[in-house]
């Protein structure tokens, strides 16, 4: 058994974050889990899902971040524990929704998780999910270390219900996807038994809005004791450090490190939103100096600034608070942009309080100089080798070429994403959200006077996640485009979770699967389907949708390539590269093969001169074959076959 | 190879100097060598450059340098002496015999016929010709027809600007011997490419150029033709003697010729070779006899062909008219002088166009009316 799921209370696991987090919604008896995935959070409701047929509570993925929410809402209205995970760029998703729900408020706990990416590891953005909080005046946690996750999500659900407010976690990818010991708790028997009374009534209206204040404020009030807050050092030191999430772990390290322990103290705060003003003007009255660290905006640095401003009326002194505003806490591409590391706060405290960082030791200078020499080889921002989206952007490349009007492409949220980069020949020409490809597409497809045609593209997740009502408005408002699904049959970026149209659901239990098809059918579009690794094929329906110059929906559906690799079986022949018929640089074709149509397999043989296949890499696809001019790229021949030749 | 090249120049150029500029002939030369290139509707792309600075496409691109001098020295072993219809050994008027030719092919049927007794004789075993797409509403495809039944379902002149000169390398995968057929661009192309591979002279032992005052752009003869007419039962056009006439399925259409003119390729105007001739045989209507072609003989090869051909019966030759070769050489001379008066203000024509100061001269100060000045 996962051990996430031992039942064995106060023994000590080793567990990711994402793991923890879902660790506390089990501990505390959670009834309802619906999720869209989005990295740094996927294992979340992926560890859920699992779960699930554990403990027996509700586990979905939802087309979207915002019906996810709106079904853990559900649940809540009827007396039930939810908890909903996302990243950062679903939270703006789900905006609609949080600051209506915040009026009528809830019933059942109902928890949002939402991990950030600073730095924008797998993300468009490193939006901040913080300011959510004060936007919609809900109560804000934020764990900085797994453990702490775990302990966090139960008492969001205690909270929730005594606030009738849905809690939001603020986790970032160095806590969802830092591994740390959790001393697991009891889990507590889910014995809630789902009804909606007569009163249950979940209006969201201004009129309410002097209700959310005094929630917001019984809220505010029970920050005040929270041990999620915390602090440590000397009494009345002269230098605090408030830091929130993985920050505040950073700066007790270099506290420590840089022999600070006497003169700072460090202010952990873990409810970000609202502050517990009372604790922050205790901790803040004697100080000189203050330092923030957070992650990604100044938001705690802010919101500090505004406390201590209105402790002036009691007759307190507001101290020096250094932080991002100021400039003087800043990563290397500036101050508010990026992850915080164990670095920025060292240089930061060392900056600042003049203290000496100390030096390396001989022994650890050494192995990184080792492990520089290791030379570990580059590797591009790639699709993989076998990638049905490669075989898609060459058709629609070639199909815009040969078009011969400046087509654009209009990209979306996916593997294709990449799509922007060399991999995808810089073919698309937009990445922002999911949804907002097909958005575009809308305004440049219905523009006078715009003679480029207009291709948008979509994943088959990203399809269900949010086209319908753009594709939908294409047709009601005549907006001239290709749609392209790139049906690869999973939510592939994020790690295959299924979606409605694979079939199953996230117990993995088959279910009716709903057709792309027969959804734009339904709309009234035409809608053709074929495989992009026929190019041929592929490229004549893409070139005669564009020349009929209206709305016309195609699917490109492959499957993923690890999906198929993963199937593959073993006596799939091999894909070859015949040496007597490559020219190797004597051929004009000036390396088409790994240098132009670049499938990470197709490699250059310094020694031989000619193009090789990477035997590790290549999932003997065979889509190259059509790449060749020369037809150097061979399937070997299955080896019975061969001896019966012989 | 590269060492041959003598122009030093490469996709990238070829790209901005002639795709970018409307001077593409869609002869088809550069496709078939290389995968950069790529024709959708008789329309040719780059891809993207290979990154080779030199490169046989913008070699043998017929809008590149053409040394027609150097070219003629080369195709005749000597130099060019009659200006308006190019170096020839006679010309004729020409039928096939066969009935059968006749009825599918335009005007005597001389190319079909000429194609069908090659491949009989062995002499090829391959023809590149052009037939309608299956696909696409009167867009001629190149095709490599290797059975006679082959060669006469492309029967009958198309007046767009199919690129058969794509087929090329993979035909000379498929077959020993291959008759070409194409318009004088194609024609060009092929003998400069020839000029790199003198061993292409043996595979391809009939090259027959088609008279051609210019070609229509497809992509704009279709957006002309669906605006007037059924377009989508369209089967094949035909010009005859100025008229313009669409078979369908349901009949014959006949559209007003005038403004279709009009949609002739740009790089047309800059062709100064309406009768094809580095060609071994140049073939084309008569202005005057429905049933009969013009044949011009020119090479050395040609005139050996055509001798065989005439004495099996296969094609009949008769003498051609000297007042038929009056006009036939004023339809030649006004084009070759629009040319020469364009390039002194072309300047991109002048690149292209390489020929004595002689022959310029000849030219301009030759009188299209009652024969040519000496």
């Amino acid at each position: 058994m996962n051990p996430v799921f031992l039942k064995e209370s106060g023994k000590t696991v080793l567990m990711m974050g994402n793991e923890a987090i879902a660790r506390g919604a089990i501990e505390a008896g959670v009834d309802f889990t619906a999720s869209y995935p989005g990295s740094p959070s996927s294992e979340i409701q992926e560890t859920l899902a699992q779960a699930a047929k554990v403990f027996g509570h509700h586990a979905e993925w939802s087309v979207n971040e915002k019906v996810a929410f709106e079904a853990c809402c559900g649940a809540s209205f009827a007396g039930m524990r939810s908890l909903t995970s996302m990243k950062q760029n679903g939270l703006n998703v789900v905006s609609d929704v949080l600051n209506t729900v915040n009026l009528s408020g809830t019933k059942g706990g109902i928890v949002l998780v939402v991990a950030d990416d600073p730095g924008g590891h797998s993300s468009t953005n490193e939006m901040d999910s913080r300011l959510h909080a004060k936007l919609a005046e809900l109560p804000l946690l934020e764990p900085s270390t797994p453990a702490e996750a775990k302990e966090m999500i139960k008492y969001a659900f205690e909270l929730s219900e005594r606030v009738k407010l849905p809690v939001l976690v603020r986790s970032v990818t160095r806590v969802s996807h830092a591994r740390g010991d959790v001393k697991l708790g009891e889990i507590q028997t889910r014995s809630r038994k789902p009804a909606m009374g007569f009163l249950d009534r979940f209006i969201g209206h201004p009129l309410v809005h002097p209700i959310l204040h005094l929630r917001f404020n019984q809220a505010k009030a029970e920050f005040e004791k929270s041990p999620f807050n915390a602090y440590l050092g000397p009494e009345n030191a002269e230098t605090v450090i408030v830091a929130s999430g993985p920050s505040a772990a950073y700066a007790i390290e270099a506290v420590h490190n840089l022999g600070l322990d006497d003169q700072a103290g460090v202010l952990k705060i873990g409810t970000g939103w609202p502050l517990p003003e009372q604790l922050v003007i205790k901790h803040l009255a004697r100080a000189k100096q203050v330092l923030v660290f957070e992650e990604v905006d100044p938001f705690l640095e802010d919101n500090l600034k505004v406390v201590m401003a209105g402790a002036v009326f009691q007759g307190i002194a507001v101290p020096k608070i250094f932080g991002k505003r100021g400039g003087q806490i800043k990563g290397p591409r500036g101050a508010g942009i990026g992850e915080m590391s164990p670095d920025i706060v060292y240089d930061s405290l060392a900056g600042i309080l003049g203290a000496r960082r100390p030096e390396r030791s001989e022994k650890f200078l050494a192995a990184g100089k080792q492990a520089a020499e290791w030379k570990l080889p580059g590797r591009e921002w790639a699709f993989c080798a076998g990638c049905p989206h490669r075989a898609s952007f060459w058709v629609i490349k070639t199909a815009l070429k040969e078009d011969d009007r400046e087509g654009v492409l209009i990209g979306d949220i996916g593997c294709y994403s990449m799509g922007v980069s060399k991999t995808g020949y810089n073919l698309s020409r937009t990445l922002q959200c999911m949804g907002s490809g097909i958005g575009f597409a809308n305004g440049l497809g219905n523009l006078a006077g715009f003679h480029q045609p207009v291709i948008a593209i979509a994943g088959d997740s990203t399809f269900f996640h949010s086209c319908l009502p753009g594709l939908v408005n294409a047709k009601y408002n005549g907006a001239k485009m290709v749609f392209i699904v790139l049906d690869n049959s999973g939510t592939a970026m994020t790690g295959f979770q299924p979606h409605p149209g694979t079939g199953k659901n996230a117990l993995g239990q088959q279910v009716e699967p709903v057709s792309i098809e027969k959804v734009c059918a339904g709309i009234g579009l035409t809608v053709q389907a074929v495989d992009p690794f026929e190019f041929e094929q592929a490229l004549k329906i893409l070139e005669d949708a564009l020349e009929t110059d209206q709305l016309r929906v195609l699917v490109f559906r492959h499957k993923c390539a690890l999906i198929e690799g993963r199937e593959r079986k073993e006596d799939q022949p091999r894909v070859i590269i015949d040496q007597e018929i490559c020219l190797g640089d004597a051929c004009g074709c000036n390396r088409f093969c790994s240098r132009v149509f670049a499938c990470p397999a197709l490699i250059w043989d310094n020694i031989k001169q000619k193009a090789a296949i990477d035997e590790v890499v290549c999932t003997r696809c065979g889509v190259c074959l059509k790449i060749c001019p020369k037809g150097a790229i061979k399937l070997e021949q299955p080896l019975k076959k061969k001896a019966a030749k012989k | 190879m590269a060492d041959q090249l003598s122009l030093h120049k490469g996709p990238a150029e070829l790209e901005f100097e002639i795709l970018k500029f409307g001077l593409c002939t869609g002869c088809g030369a550069c496709l078939g060598l290389c995968p950069y290139f790529k024709v959708r509707k008789e329309k040719v792309v780059l891809l993207e450059p290979c990154g080779k600075t030199e490169g046989r496409c913008y070699e043998i691109c017929p809008r590149t340098r053409l040394d027609l001098e150097d070219l003629n020295r080369k195709v005749f072993g000597k130099p060019r002496e009659d200006f308006v219809l190019g170096t020839h050994r006679g010309i004729f008027l020409a039928q096939s015999w066969k009935k059968s030719v006749q009825a599918k092919a335009q005007y005597g049927g001389a190319v079909t016929g000429a194609l069908t007794y090659a491949l009989g004789k062995k002499i090829i075993d391959g023809a590149i010709l052009v037939n309608y797409s299956k696909s696409y509403q009167l867009l001629p495809e190149p095709m490599l027809a290797r059975t006679e039944k082959e060669i006469l379902a492309c029967a009958g002149s198309k007046y767009t600007s199919a690129p058969s000169l794509k087929i090329l390398d993979d035909s000379l995968k498929q077959c020993k011997k291959l008759a070409f057929v194409g318009r004088a661009c194609q024609v060009e192309a092929l003998r400069k490419r020839m000029v790199l591979e003198p061993e292409l002279s043996e595979r391809v032992p009939l090259i027959i150029g088609l008279f051609c005052m210019w070609a229509l752009d497809y992509r704009k003869l279709y957006q002309h033709l669906a605006g007037r007419m059924e377009i989508n039962s369209a089967k094949k056009i035909d010009i005859p003697f100025n008229r313009f006439v669409v078979y369908t399925a349901k009949g014959k259409k006949e559209l007003d010729f005038e403004p279709i003119k009009e949609l002739h390729k740009a790089t047309c105007d800059l062709c100064y070779d309406f009768t094809s001739e580095l060609a071994d045989l140049s073939v084309g209507g008569t202005e005057w006899k429905d049933d009969w072609n013009t044949l011009i003989v020119r090479t050395e090869r040609g005139q050996e062909f055509a001798a065989k051909a005439k004495k099996d019966k296969a094609l009949k030759l008769n003498e051609f008219p000297a007042e038929r070769e009056r006009l036939l050489r004023n339809a030649a001379l006004g084009k070759k002088k629009r040319v020469v008066d364009a390039l002194f203000v072309e300047k991109k024509a002048r690149e292209y166009l390489a020929i004595s100061d002689r022959e310029k001269d000849w030219i301009k100060n030759a009188n299209p009316i009652g024969g040519v000045k000496k």
